[in-house]
């Protein structure tokens, strides 16, 4: 039992669990995601495709082995953090704790006359009297002890981030808004109604897109309030605790279905979509329905470029007939006059993640966690007193001693010089 | 401008060019005039380079970051930057002899890509672009240097017995703590650019994270320094070891910045 504990928490375990995600990942960076296992035969082959099927390959990041890698890395960062944790509390104390000047360090004996100046020329705050076990006088400095929390502080961050992103994933709830201006939906996760009041696509002198923004109208039903708001790239609107989106826009068409004058029948039809969102059914000729087939671009000799809207119609799905028009244009079946008008849909996102601001508080505290390891690695610097009044210099620097010792080296040489210089004075 | 940028530029390439050669002269002809000549045309080269990036962000109203173009010649001045402070800081001005052959490699690269001043595409235009894009130059400049530093310390096994480059590359302990130094800068960074990248990514496409193949080659790259600096507390894995990874890391690197947007699909296609 403790054998197991201690390889799930173990550094090995970590650095063999990241050596397979990350291959993981990048072999499945290779192969296109969400694709059918058609597709992939089409591509690669039936063999490879049926080994990209039975190893979900086709949708790798959320499949069984990802995840409990993950959960695996998780549980190696809880154990390692948690059984680490006293270890790094002693370690804390020990760093600040004038008893070195009793060991002798990791950067080996230096000589000097002038401890002070050394130690003030090595940036060592705080340097304070003290005496060896044997009674001799010494000083004691030391510095960034807080920076060897770094590590144990980057793997909370880590852990915390794995856990926000997980959680948001789990309880994600994402819905699409799409329509022309005049349309309103209802958002069924939060029974609000939005009303798409304008859209429009900004250019500049270029005739480049400088943005797509959407002005919608936001009203509960509930209790009759309504509020306005614009959606544009890069700028989303906030709504029942969703985020709404810019994120799609294209040609789309209007049908109005007329009979004596009266409209009975009005849809907005995407081109080419499912089923629902390209079909007009006439209502009360069941056996009816059009196909908006979407938009083609002709141009003809010395013309400019036009666009014509394709539409299709079927009986008992049959298809009967095929109309294009280069703007509005109209149908007439039996007694319905059905008036197509060309439109630009807009299409919002809208997401609710619940979990992200643990992931970006994971990210925060591992960015922390990385500064602290990384730039401010704990010091310790002392001197003991000889018998012969020389002061020897000693120290520990546990990721840096070969920079720390050339520094001290060199401290230790300038202080010379200017005992030097004084004396000759 | 642009012209005036176009100048720059090259004169800023020529300079790296005879940087590079005074580099090589300065380890083959083993002068110590060489080396200075070699860190003073780098840096007039930085400045004439730092001018072309100027000119151009003020041409086009924004951060010169956004295409590969711009992408590959600030990449080249963040590796010439990052290299000059460690040539500096550590005394060492054999990291040029690796280091500049990249710069000139990068800035070729971005010599063969179009100029043009396109305008934004809708997504592009956010605060946090910037701030994504700079992180990631420091981050890969630094990687470079690590990259740098690792092929010296494996190079230096074989040219031992040459007591110039002995004297001016630092002992085995020294050259793998200075690599360690530009990993951890470059690894600060590329978190930085990661993170400021899923905010970005919120706000444009309403999720920070879609595993892009971009997005999944950064989270790799991340996890293979994550790695490298694990297995440097390890007894026996620093030194040889550590200088491979070194090495390695920067090659995932440079297939997340070219060959993810060459070979793979995905919405950073345009960067
Ligand atoms: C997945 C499980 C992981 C385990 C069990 C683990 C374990 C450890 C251990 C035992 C140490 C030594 C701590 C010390 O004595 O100073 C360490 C250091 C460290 N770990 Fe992890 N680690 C894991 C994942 C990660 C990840 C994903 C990162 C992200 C970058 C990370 C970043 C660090 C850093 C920055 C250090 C300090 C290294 C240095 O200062 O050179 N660890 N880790």
């Amino acid at each position: 039992m403790k054998k197991i504990g201690k390889f799930l928490s173990s550094m090995g375990f970590a650095v063999a669990l990241l050596v397979i995600l990350a291959a993981a990942c990048a072999l499945s960076s290779l192969v296109e995601q969400g694709l059918t296992q058609e597709t992939y035969a089409a591509r690669y082959g039936e063999g490879i495709a049926s080994v990209i099927m039975a190893l979900q390959v086709n949708d790798a990041y959320h499949s069984v082995w990802f995840i409990v890698l993950s959960g695996f890395l998780c549980l190696n960062l809880i154990l390692c953090n948690l059984i680490r944790f006293p270890a790094f509390v002693k370690r804390w104390r020990k760093e600040k704790d004038p008893e070195a000047v009793n060991t002798a360090g990791d950067l080996g004996d230096t000589e000097t006359g002038s401890p002070e100046q050394v130690l003030s020329a090595m940036r060592m705050p705080d340097v304070k009297r003290c005496r060896t076990a044997e009674g001799r006088e010494a000083l004691f400095s030391n510095r960034n002890a807080i920076g060897q929390w770094g590590a144990w502080i980057c793997h909370l961050g880590v852990l915390l981030l794995i856990a926000g992103f997980a959680l948001g994933q789990m309880t994600l709830q994402e819905t699409v808004i799409w329509g022309v201006p005049g349309d309103t939906r209802i958002m069924q996760e939060t029974g609000l109604a939005i009303t798409i009041d304008d859209f429009r696509t900004e250019t500049r002198e270029d005739a480049s897109v400088a943005q797509y923004v959407t002005e919608i109208t936001v009203t509960d039903p509930a209790t009759g309030k309504s509020e306005q708001a614009s959606v544009s790239v890069n700028h989303p609107a906030v709504a029942g605790g969703f985020h709404l989106y810019q994120n799609n826009t294209g040609p789309a068409a209007s049908a109005s279905v007329v009979r004596d004058g009266k409209e009975i029948q009005r849809k907005t039809l995407l081109p080419q979509q499912t089923m629902a969102e390209s079909v007009l059914g006439l209502e009360d000729q069941p056996e009816y329905a059009f196909y908006f087939a979407g938009v083609r671009t002709m141009r003809e000799e010395g013309q400019e470029e036009r666009t014509l809207y394709l539409y299709d119609l079927y009986r008992s799905g049959v298809l009967q007939q095929g109309y294009y028009f280069l703007g509005e244009g109209s149908v007439t079946v039996g007694e319905d006059q059905i008036t197509f008008t060309p439109r630009t849909f807009t299409l919002l996102v809208a997401r609710k993640d619940r979990f992200a601001w643990l992931a970006l508080l994971g990210g925060l505290i591992t960015l922390a966690g990385l500064a602290l390891a990384f730039y401010l690695q704990p010091k310790a610097l002392w001197a003991v007193r000889q018998e012969d009044g020389k002061w020897i210099l000693r120290g520990r620097c546990r990721k840096g001693k070969t920079l720390m010792k050339e520094q001290l080296e060199e401290a230790v040489r300038a202080a010379e010089k200017e005992e030097k210089q004084v004396a000759e004075h | 401008m642009q012209n005036t940028e176009n100048i720059l530029f090259t004169l800023a390439m020529i300079g790296y060019f005879a940087a590079m050669a005074c580099s090589f002269l300065f380890v083959s002809v083993k002068k110590d005039g060489f080396a200075k000549a070699g860190e003073a045309l780098q840096i007039v080269s930085l400045a004439l380079h730092t001018g072309a990036l100027v000119l151009r962000g003020l041409a086009a109203g924004r951060l010169p970051m956004t295409n590969q173009y711009e992408f590959a010649t600030c990449f080249a001045w963040a590796l010439c930057f990052v290299s000059l402070v460690f040539i500096r800081k550590y005394r060492f001005p054999v990291l040029s002899v690796f280091a500049m052959p990249i710069i000139f490699l990068i800035m070729g690269y971005a010599a063969m890509q179009s100029r043009d001043i396109k305008p934004l595409m809708p997504a592009l235009q956010s605060g946090w672009l910037a701030f994504h894009v700079s992180t990631a130059i420091i981050s890969y400049g630094a990687f470079g240097v690590s990259a740098a530093l690792g092929a010296i310390f494996l190079l230096r096994g074989r040219i031992r017995e040459n007591s110039f480059l002995d004297q001016h590359i630092p002992g085995e302990a020294k050259l793998d703590l200075i690599a360690y130094r530009s990993v951890c800068l470059g690894l600060l960074f590329l978190t930085l650019t990661i993170l400021t990248g899923a905010i970005w990514a919120e706000r444009a496409w309403g999720s920070y994270w879609s595993w892009d193949p971009k997005e999944t080659w950064s989270l790799v790259t991340w996890i293979v320094y994550a790695v490298y600096l694990h297995l440097r507390l390890r007894r026996g894995w620093k030194g040889r070891a550590a200088a491979i990874f070194a090495v390695a890391g920067f090659v995932c690197v440079i297939f997340t910045y070219i060959g993810v947007n060459t070979l793979l699909p995905g919405i950073h296609s345009y960067a």
